[in-house]
C-alpha cells in the first residue's frame, strides 16, 4: 500500500520495466565472447593437476613448435611483479616453485585460434615432485603439514560478548550443542569467466565479464608493471556474478593481458566450463559447532560457537568472507553472553571466496537449526521465539552494535507468519503425518536473517563510489557509475533513482556501461551495496544538476527557484503545473546559456567503528532483515524432496523497483534451494570431480518452489531513497527454512548441507526401527 | 567449449569441410572446420552470437536453436550435421511476428535478469508456443526444462510464457472473428 509520502515520487517505488531487458532477450547484447578483434588471439590456461608439489620442471619446446602458437608464457615471462593476491599477498599469477590446488595455472599459451591453442596446451610438459597434500580443515588445524611457510591459519576472528560465558551457560536453563557441516557451493553463473585484452596507446585495455573493474585494473597495473591510469578497463555484459566474479576475473584478466601486451595483439581468454568449475572459487565448506543455553523463559543467555572455514589454498577474499561470517554467526538476535571464534584454514584445494551472502548463509543455517532443535525440545513456537530474542531498534546484537535505526525483523517475522498461513499449513501437515498411509511426509521450517550493509568495517577503505551524469543539449542524458549490471537489475533501479532527481523521463536516461576512464575507483559490485552506494553517488551529481536546471527553470518561468518543482521531464511552477518547461527545453537554454550540465558525483559508506580483538562494535551502519517459511514434501520410499513454496519477508527499507525486488527474491531462493538440497561438489584427494552440469545439478524449472515474497519497508537514513540492499538477503534465509522444514518433516536435525535423498532415506528408514535419541546434552 | 583433445595422431581432424544450410531463411555456404559444431559456425563463423555457450556439453541450453523444426542445443551437432538444414537462430526469430508477444512478455515479466540464458529461453518458448496453442503449466515446466537459469527462479519466465500464449491465443481469435 503506498502511503500519501511515498505518492510524492513518480518514478522511485514504481513497477519499472528492465531497462536492458529487450538488448537481452533478442540476443543482441554483447557479452566478452560476443567481442571480435583483428588478428585477436586465443589464451588457454594450463593448470597443476595435482594438488601439492613443487615444480621442477616446465617444458614449453613442444607448444612452442605448434604452427598457429604464439606464445607460452610462465611465471618467469612476467613483466611486472608475480603476484595476484587482493587482500593479502599469497597467491602468484602463474604458480613458480609450488602448487598448491589442483586447479592452479602455471603457464598460459595464446594462438591463432581456438583449437590451438587447446592442442598447445596439452603440449606442455610440467614434472613435479608431488607432496602430501592437506585436505580437510582438522588436518589443516593440526599445523602437521603447512600449505605456506607461515602456518595455515588465514585469519582468526573472535567476538567476545559478557564477562564469563561458562558461568552464563550454567545459568541456561538449558543447553544445546550441535556440530554442522557444509559442503562448497558453485556460483555457476551461466556465463563463464572470460575477457579480451587489447594493446592500445603503450598501455592496455580489457573488456571482460567483472563484478570489480577496479580490481582488475589494479591486478593488470601489478602484472605488466604500469600505472594505473595506463590500464583501461571497460565493462561488458556480465551473464551472472554472485559473487564469483568479485576478485577471481583479476586472475584471468592480468593473464591476458599480459600475453597482449608482450605480443602486442588482442588476446581473449574465456573458461570453458569445466575449467571454470576446477579453478574458480566457491563458498566455504565449513565445520561449525554450535552451543546455545536457554532460559526457561525462551531468552538465548548464551552462545559459543566455533567454525573452521576451508579457505583453500590462497587467502584470495577469505579475510573479508569470514569477517562477516563472525557478525552473522549469532544470527539477528540479542544474546548476552557470546564467545565465538571463526577460523579460516588453507588447504590444498580450490580456494573459496565471495559468493552472495559472504560467509553468512553458511552459519546461518547452524543458528537457525540450533533455534529449531530448541523450539521443538521445548514446544516453543518457532516465530514467538525469534521474536522473542529478536533485535529491534535500542536492542543489541552479539557485537554490542546498538540498532538505532532502520530495523524491521519483527514485522518481517509477523509478515512470514501470516503470508505463509502457517497455522494453518501446520495443522493441516500435521494431520497429514498422522496418516501412515501417506507416501510423502510434510514439513514447515523458519529461518530470519540480517545482513549488514555495505562493506562494513572490515573493508571501509574500499566503500565508496563515483558517478559521471551528463545532459546532452536534447535532454538526453547519460550515466556512468563504478558499479555494474551482472543481471541483478542495478541499471533499472539507479536509472529510476537518476530520473526522479533529475525529473527528467526514464527514457531520457542511457547507461554507459563501467569504464574505468570516467569514474573513480568506486570498489566492487559486492555487498549488496550497489543501489545505495552508486545511487547515493549518482543523487549527489543529480542534485548539482537539478539546482542548475532549476535555476534556469525560474529564469524561464520568472519565478523564484524556491517554486520550481520537477518531474517526469518538466520543471514546473508549484503553483501552477500547466506553467512549465520541458527538460529537453531546458537542456537547450544551459547549452545556449553556456551552462556545464555535466556532473561528478561521489559518495562515502557511513564510518563504523569496531574493535577486532573483542570483535565488540558497529561492524556496519545498517542491515536488512528477513524471515522466510518453508513448505516441503519428503517422499518416504526415495527420500526425495520437493519444495512447494517459501514466504519471503524482507525489510529491505525502500523498495524502488518492486517488480525487480521480487526478481531478486526468486532468483535467491532457486539459488539457496539449489545449495540446500541438490548441489553436491565431489572433491576427491583435491579433485574436483564434479565437473559439468549432468553431475554438479543446479535447480530447472521444476525444482523451484512457488515463492511469495512481501516487503517491510523500515527506510535508512543513509540509503537513496531510503533504499538498503537485497542482492544478498534473497538468498541468505533459504538454506536454513529449507533444511528445517526438511528436518521438521523427517524428524531429525540434519547437520550436514546438503541434505541429499540419500541421507533422508537413511534417517528416515534408522528411524523406522529406533526412536531418535535426543538432541539435547 | 568441448574438450578439444587434439593430438598428433589425429591432426586430420583439422581438416575443413564445405556445408551449405538455411539459416534464418537465407541460404549458407560456407567452409569450417570439420570439428566445429553448429555453435561454433554460429558464434566464429557468423558472428551470430545471439545463441550462447554456456557450456558446450549440451547441458545449458543456452545454445538452442531450431533445426529442422525441432529444438536442440547446437553445441551437439557437428558441422556435418548441419549441411541441408533449416535453422533458426534468435536472430532470426526475434524478427518473426509471432514472436513478438514472447519478446513483449518477457520484458513485461521481468524474465530476464542476466540474460545470458534467455535468447536459449526464447528460443524453447517459441519452439513450445508452436506446438501447444495453451500449454498446461506441466508443459511449459517441462518444456523450458532443459534451459538452465541460475538468475530468475524460473517463475517470472514460466508467467511470460503463460502470458504470450494469452496473447497470442488473443490475437489468433481476433483475425478468426474478423
Ligand atoms: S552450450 Fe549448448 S547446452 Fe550448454
Ligand atoms: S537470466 Fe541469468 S542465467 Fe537466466
Amino acid at each position: 500500500m503506498l502511503t500519501k509520502k511515498q505518492n510524492l515520487y513518480s518514478v522511485v517505488g514504481k513497477k519499472v520495466n528492465r531497462v536492458d531487458a529487450y538488448e537481452k532477450i533478442v540476443g543482441g547484447a554483447r557479452y566478452v565472447d560476443d567481442l571480435a578483434f583483428e588478428d585477436m588471439l586465443f589464451a588457454k590456461m594450463v593448470c597443476s593437476t595435482i594438488p601439492s608439489g613443487r615444480i621442477k620442471k616446465i617444458d614449453k619446446s613442444r607448444a612452442l613448435k605448434l604452427k598457429g602458437v604464439a606464445g607460452v608464457f610462465t611465471a618467469e615471462d612476467i613483466t611486472g611483479l608475480n603476484k595476484i593476491g587482493c587482500v593479502v599477498d599469497d597467491q602468484p599469477l602463474l604458480a613458480k616453485e609450488t602448487v598448491r590446488f589442483a586447479g592452479e595455472p602455471f603457464a598460459v599459451v595464446a594462438a591463432e585460434t581456438r583449437e590451438i591453442a587447446e592442442e598447445a596446451a596439452g603440449l606442455i610438459d610440467i614434472e613435479y615432485e608431488p607432496l602430501e597434500p592437506v585436505l580437510t580443515v582438522d588436518e589443516s588445524v593440526s599445523e602437521k603439514i603447512k600449505v605456506h611457510p607461515k602456518g595455515n591459519v588465514v585469519c582468526h576472528y573472535k567476538v567476545r560478548k559478557g564477562d564469563n560465558i561458562d558461568e552464563a551457560f550454567n545459568k541456561s536453563f538449558k543447553v544445546y550443542e550441535k556440530t554442522f557441516t557444509i559442503n562448497y557451493q558453485e556460483h555457476l553463473y551461466l556465463e563463464t569467466q572470460g575477457c579480451v585484452a587489447l594493446p592500445e596507446n603503450e598501455g592496455i585495455t580489457v573488456y571482460g565479464s567483472f563484478q570489480c573493474p577496479f580490481y582488475v585494473q589494479g591486478a593488470v597495473a601489478t602484472a605488466l608493471g604500469l600505472p594505473l591510469a595506463k590500464v583501461r578497463i571497460l565493462q561488458c555484459v556480465v551473464g551472472g556474478g554472485f559473487g564469483g566474479k568479485e576478485d577471481v576475473p583479476s586472475e584471468y584478466a592480468a593473464k591476458a593481458a599480459l600475453l597482449a601486451y608482450v605480443l602486442k595483439k588482442p588476446v581473449k581468454l574465456i573458461l570453458d566450463r569445466a575449467q571454470d568449475l576446477m579453478v574458480s572459487s566457491k563458498r566455504h565448506p565449513m565445520k561449525m559447532e554450535y552451543k546455545v543455553g536457554v532460559t526457561k523463559k525462551g531468552k538465548m543467555n548464551a552462545l559459543k560457537v566455533r567454525v573452521l572455514a576451508d579457505s583453500g589454498a590462497y587467502t584470495t577474499l577469505s579475510t573479508v568472507v569470514l569477517f562477516r561470517s563472525s557478525v552473522h554467526f549469532g544470527g539477528p538476535y540479542v544474546i548476552p553472553h557470546v564467545s565465538g571464534d571463526i577460523i579460516g584454514l588453507y588447504t590444498n584445494r580450490v580456494p573459496c571466496g565471495a559468493y552472495r551472502g559472504f560467509g553468512t548463509p553458511q552459519v546461518i543455517y547452524a543458528m537457525e537449526s540450533m533455534i529449531n532443535i530448541i523450539c521443538n525440545d521445548m514446544g516453543w513456537d518457532p516465530f514467538e521465539f525469534r521474536k522473542n530474542n529478536a533485535l529491534k531498534k535500542g536492542a543489541s546484537s552479539i557485537t554490542s552494535h546498538k540498532i538505532k535505526e532502520s530495523c524491521g525483523l519483527i514485522e518481517t517475522i509477523d509478515k512470514a507468519r501470516k503470508e505463509s498461513e502457517y497455522d494453518k499449513r501446520k495443522k493441516e501437515f500435521d494431520k497429514w503425518n498422522a496418516d501412515k498411509s501417506k507416501r510423502t511426509l510434510k514439513g514447515l521450517g523458519v529461518s530470519s536473517i540480517f545482513y549488514g550493509m555495505n562493506l562494513g568495517a572490515k573493508g571501509w577503505f574500499y566503500d565508496k563510489a563515483g558517478s559521471h551524469i551528463q545532459i546532452c543539449r536534447d535532454g538526453s542524458v547519460t550515466l556512468c557509475v563504478g558499479n555494474v549490471e551482472m543481471g541483478q537489475g542495478a541499471k533499472t533501479v539507479l536509472a529510476q533513482i537518476a530520473s526522479e532527481a533529475l525529473g527528467c523521463e526514464i527514457s531520457a536516461i542511457n547507461f554507459t556501461n563501467v569504464d574505468t576512464n570516467i569514474v573513480p575507483d568506486s570498489g566492487p559490485t559486492v555487498a549488496s551495496r550497489t543501489t545505495v552506494m552508486s545511487g547515493n553517488a549518482l543523487l549527489d551529481a543529480a542534485n548539482k544538476l537539478r539546482k542548475k536546471l532549476v535555476a534556469a527553470a525560474a529564469e524561464s518561468l520568472k519565478i523564484k527557484p524556491g517554486q520550481v518543482m520537477a518531474k517526469l521531464g518538466k520543471y514546473y511552477n508549484i503553483k501552477d503545473s500547466h506553467q512549465f518547461v520541458s527538460f529537453k527545453d531546458l537542456a537547450g537554454k544551459c547549452y545556449l546559456d553556456n551552462v556545464g550540465l555535466s556532473e561528478m558525483g561521489y559518495y562515502v559508506s557511513p564510518k563504523v567503528e569496531y574493535d577486532l580483538q573483542s570483535g565488540q562494535g558497529e561492524p556496519y551502519y545498517v542491515y536488512s532483515y528477513a524471515t522466510a517459511v518453508t513448505e516441503v514434501e519428503v517422499d518416504k520410499k526415495t527420500g526425495e524432496v520437493r519444495v512447494n513454496k517459501m514466504t519471503c519477508a524482507h525489510d529491505i527499507g525502500r523498495v524502488i523497483n518492486p517488480m525487480l525486488a521480487s526478481a531478486q527474491v526468486e532468483g535467491g531462493v532457486a539459488q539457496g534451494v539449489g545449495y540446500a538440497i541438490m548441489e553436491n561438489m565431489v572433491s576427491e584427494k583435491g579433485h574436483i570431480k564434479t565437473l559439468g552440469l549432468s553431475t554438479y545439478v543446479i535447480p530447472t524449472t521444476k525444482d523451484c518452489p512457488e515463492v511469495k515474497s512481501v516487503f517491510v519497508e523500515d527506510k535508512s537514513k543513509d540509503g537513496p531513497y531510503g533504499a538498503k540492499g537485497l542482492g544478498e538477503p534473497s538468498l541468505m534465509p533459504v538454506v536454513a527454512s529449507v533444511v528445517n522444514a526438511v528436518s521438521n518433516a523427517a524428524g531429525h536435525q540434519f547437520e550436514h548441507v546438503p541434505v541429499l535423498p540419500e541421507r533422508i532415506w537413511e534417517v528416515l528408514n534408522e528411524k523406522n526401527s529406533s526412536e531418535d535419541e535426543s538432541e539435547v546434552k | 567449449m568441448p574438450n578439444r583433445n587434439f593430438t598428433a595422431e589425429n591432426l586430420q581432424l583439422k581438416d575443413n569441410i564445405d556445408i551449405c544450410f538455411k539459416l534464418n531463411s537465407r541460404d549458407v555456404k560456407i567452409k569450417v572446420p570439420c570439428t566445429y559444431t553448429l555453435l561454433d559456425i554460429l558464434r566464429y563463423e557468423l558472428k551470430h552470437t545471439g545463441t550462447k555457450e554456456g557450456c558446450g556439453m549440451g547441458e545449458c541450453g543456452a545454445c538452442t536453436v531450431i533445426m529442422d523444426g525441432g529444438i536442440v542445443n547446437a553445441c551437439l551437432v557437428l558441422a556435418t550435421a548441419v549441411s541441408g538444414r533449416d535453422i533458426w537462430t534468435i536472430e532470426g526469430v526475434s524478427a518473426k511476428e509471432d514472436a513478438k508477444p514472447i519478446i513483449d512478455a518477457f520484458v513485461a515479466k521481468t524474465a530476464t535478469q542476466c540474460g545470458f540464458c534467455t535468447p536459449g529461453m526464447i528460443m524453447a518458448s517459441y519452439y513450445l508456443l508452436s506446438k501447444y496453442k495453451d500449454p498446461t503449466d506441466e508443459q511449459i515446466l517441462e518444456g523450458l526444462s532443459g534451459n538452465l537459469c541460475r538468475c530468475t527462479g524460473y517463475a517470472k519466465i514460466v508467467e511470460a510464457v503463460k502470458a504470450a500464449a494469452r496473447e497470442l491465443n488473443g490475437a489468433k481469435k481476433e483475425a478468426r472473428d474478423a
